[in-house]
């Protein structure tokens, strides 16, 4: 019927193996062929729409990322302020009076010596030969800063002896 | 018959089914080339972007020299209603969710919401903290727009609000480095790096710097010695009984302004509250006739065009007439042969007179440009005035001019322009160009700006042998020990305030502009009180201002005393 009524002025469209003839009914073939068809013209819509769905769902997730970040952004403004108003200077002072701290009535400077070291040219014209190095010359109150230094911690000052 | 019935009946199913199938098809396929050939891609909605608040508000950080965040951005949030979305009973619903988190009552809420039943939107409250805007949002109420706004903040509020400007709701700055790198600070200008940019950011600025914006600025001012300066002048305007008054502390080594402040002042975070007399910056956009404070640069100008010299003698009568004005001193008193120190000292309007009319007005007149009179300083805040410096050439100018303008009457000069022209004598001469912005930071890449020396006022040896009169005037007029520790030099003005018809008896605007250490000066400090009532006397009310102001910078700016620091040379 099928044949008749749509293939019969394309017989080529027509044309099967003679097995096939055997084994399905005609109808049967020219609907399977129609199936496939609709399958390879879907095949291609799907080839095209799987991008196009990625691409669509990465807009989404970049749209909650952009979100995300914004939120972020608020929050770390937020944060900055609270930071900036714990170390308003207003505060610390008020905080450090309260914790007994006042201002200092003197500020005391330490005149140091200005050639701690002995001059390089006096020591180049003591070096001579395979003679040892003599040791640096040191004044005599330097040991006890050096076991005061030792006894009360002091950093600064043990890196600036190092 | 009933095989051939079936079988016609499945093949109509059959043509049916496919003929669905091919329409379904068709119609997938007519809708693709209408989307992606038919259509011109403009006529495709782009995907709407999330709103990061407002771009073109956005603006970088703001910190002092040592980091510490002066102004940045937070988000406040509008929570608004769409009323006409809403039943009545969601309406109540709302005002109960709501109000605990806006700190406001249902019935207030509910009255806003039904006020205009039609509304499209009504705004329930603004400037919500981040935390309950988020958590408002978070709810995803149908008919509630909770959206985040960009707002300028200053943590350190009232501090240095004079430098800084303020920033309105709208985004729109104004008054000092706001308004100045507005461009700067939104992004909007291309930065055009002459400088290089390769010096590392310090640590300490982590925190806050670079900024989400990325354009940031960090300023030469320093908070501690801000915020001393700002308790400072306004103990002094309370005791003293004055209206108005300012205090500059500047680097004269490279014009870095450590500390301006100016009263009356404001909260850039409340500028509503304040109004035009508070958010303007005295220290540099009101000028006035600063006084005695110009005879040191009227001194300087005669010995460096040696129509003057350091040994040189004035016979003082007490008056002296010039074009027919009669000038006097402020004490009404003839001094007979006075010195150079003499007249500092004793800040004598006749000798001063003397000197400038020796020098004559065209050289004094230029003396008064190079130590940047009469023209702005170009410091780097908005507004800056550049005061009235008459010409010589000039119809209204008289002869009279020359010898009231040599003690600072008949001329008007900015705080900041006295106190750089005084910075210029203690730089050796060289008048450095002030600036407030130390550094400009784009996108982590910090441009230092350097020291600009503006051009030579006098020269270095001039500049010294002033420097030594101002510390003797100051040792014998003020006290030697003003500074304990340390010689200062500086001058005194008390200006009469001018009137209509003269000048007031009553009222003055006392100035003092000083300089310490001498030998090698590090800061200078001006000060200066609007009408003070208690005296009117720039020895007796803007000295002690500079002696508490002076004791304690010395301490801050880890500045030896003389004895040690002379003792190292």
């Amino acid at each position: 019927m099928l044949q008749r009524r749509f293939l019969a002025p394309y017989p080529l469209l027509a044309w099967r193996p003679a097995f096939l003839r055997r084994v399905l009914p005609e109808e049967a073939y020219l609907f399977a062929r129609f199936l496939f068809v609709l399958a390879i013209l879907l095949a291609a819509v799907y080839v095209y729409l799987q991008p196009a769905r990625q691409i669509s769902v990465t807009r989404f997730q970049i749209e909650d990322l952009q979100k995300e970040y914004a939120r972020l952004q608020r929050e770390n403004a937020d944060l900055t302020r609270q930071l900036a108003t714990y170390t308003d200077i207003r505060r610390i002072e008020a905080r450090a009076r309260k914790l007994g701290y006042q201002p200092p009535d003197t500020h005391l400077f330490i005149v140091m010596s200005a050639s701690p070291v002995e001059p390089i040219a006096a020591r180049q014209a003591t070096d001579v030969g395979n003679a040892p190095a003599a040791a640096p010359h040191e004044p005599w109150w330097q040991w006890i800063l050096d076991w005061a230094a030792e006894r009360i911690d002091l950093p600064a000052y043990a890196q600036a002896r190092r | 018959m009933v095989n051939e019935g079936l079988s016609f009946r499945f093949q109509r199913r059959l043509a049916a089914v496919a003929a669905s199938l091919s329409l379904l098809l068709a119609l997938l396929v007519l809708q693709l080339v209408r989307w992606h050939v038919l259509a011109h891609p403009d006529t495709i909605p782009a995907p709407v972007p999330v709103s990061l608040g407002e771009p073109q508000r956005a603006r970088g950080n703001i910190v002092d020299r040592h980091g510490q965040l002066l102004a940045t951005d937070v988000f406040r949030w509008d929570i608004g209603v769409s009323p006409n979305a809403l039943k009545d009973a969601d309406q109540e619903k709302l005002a109960q969710e709501l109000a605990p988190l806006l700190k406001q009552s249902a019935d207030e809420l509910l009255a806003k919401i039904r006020a205009q039943p039609q509304a499209h939107y009504v705004l329930l409250a603004s400037a919500v903290d981040q935390e309950v805007g988020e958590r408002i949002a978070s709810l995803r109420h149908r008919g509630v727009k909770a959206e985040p706004r960009p707002r300028r903040y200053y943590p350190q509020n009232e501090l240095a609000a004079h430098l800084l400007g303020f920033v309105n709701v709208e985004g729109r700055a104004f008054y000092g480095v706001e308004e100045f790198y507005q461009e700067f600070l939104t992004n909007a200008s291309t930065l055009y790096d002459s400088q290089g940019g390769d010096d590392t950011l310090p640590a300490d600025f982590s925190p806050f710097i670079p900024s989400p914006v990325g354009r940031d600025l960090i300023l030469t001012i320093d908070s501690g010695i801000q915020y001393l300066v700002q308790t400072e002048l306004r103990h002094a305007i309370e005791y003293y009984g004055a209206q108005a008054g300012t205090i500059i502390v500047l680097d004269p080594r490279t014009g870095e302004i450590l500390a301006a402040a100016s009263e009356p002042a404001f909260d850039p975070n409340r500028y509503y509250e304040g109004n035009d007399r508070s958010w303007v910056n005295s220290a540099i956009s009101l000028a006035y006739e600063p006084g005695s404070v110009v005879k040191v640069v009227t001194l300087a100008a005669g010995l460096d065009a040696q129509a003057i010299t350091l040994d040189e003698t004035f016979r003082d009568n007490g008056r002296l007439e010039i074009g027919g004005y009669e000038i006097r001193n402020s004490d009404r008193r003839a001094h007979g042969i006075v010195t150079l120190t003499d007249i500092l000292a004793q800040s004598l309007n006749v000798g001063a007179a003397q000197v400038s009319l020796k020098l004559g007005p065209e050289a004094f007149y230029r003396y008064l440009r190079d130590f940047g009179f009469g023209q702005v300083t170009e410091v780097d805040l908005a507004g800056e005035s550049a005061g009235i410096v008459k010409n010589p050439n000039s119809p209204v100018w008289s002869e009279s001019d020359l010898a009231t303008n040599a003690y600072g009457q008949g001329l008007t000069v900015t705080p900041l322009q006295l106190a750089t022209a005084v910075a210029a004598i203690a730089n050796d001469g060289v008048l450095m160009k002030p600036h407030v912005v130390r550094a400009t930071v784009d996108q982590g890449r910090l441009i230092p700006i350097r020291p600009k020396a503006q051009q030579r006022a006098v020269s270095a040896e001039t500049a010294r042998a002033v420097s030594q009169l101002m510390r003797d005037a100051t040792a014998r007029s003020i006290d030697a020990d003003l500074v304990p520790g340390y010689q200062v030099a500086g001058k005194t003005g008390t200006a009469q305030v001018p009137t209509l018809t003269g000048y007031s008896e009553d009222t003055t605007i006392a100035t003092y502009v000083a300089f310490l250490p001498v030998d090698d000066p590090r800061v200078v400090i001006l000060v200066k009180l609007d009408r003070p009532t208690r005296s009117t006397w720039a020895a007796e009310v803007t000295v002690p201002v500079f002696q508490r102001i002076a004791i304690e910078l010395v301490r801050l700016l880890d500045i030896p005393p003389d004895t040690v620091r002379l003792s190292r040379k």
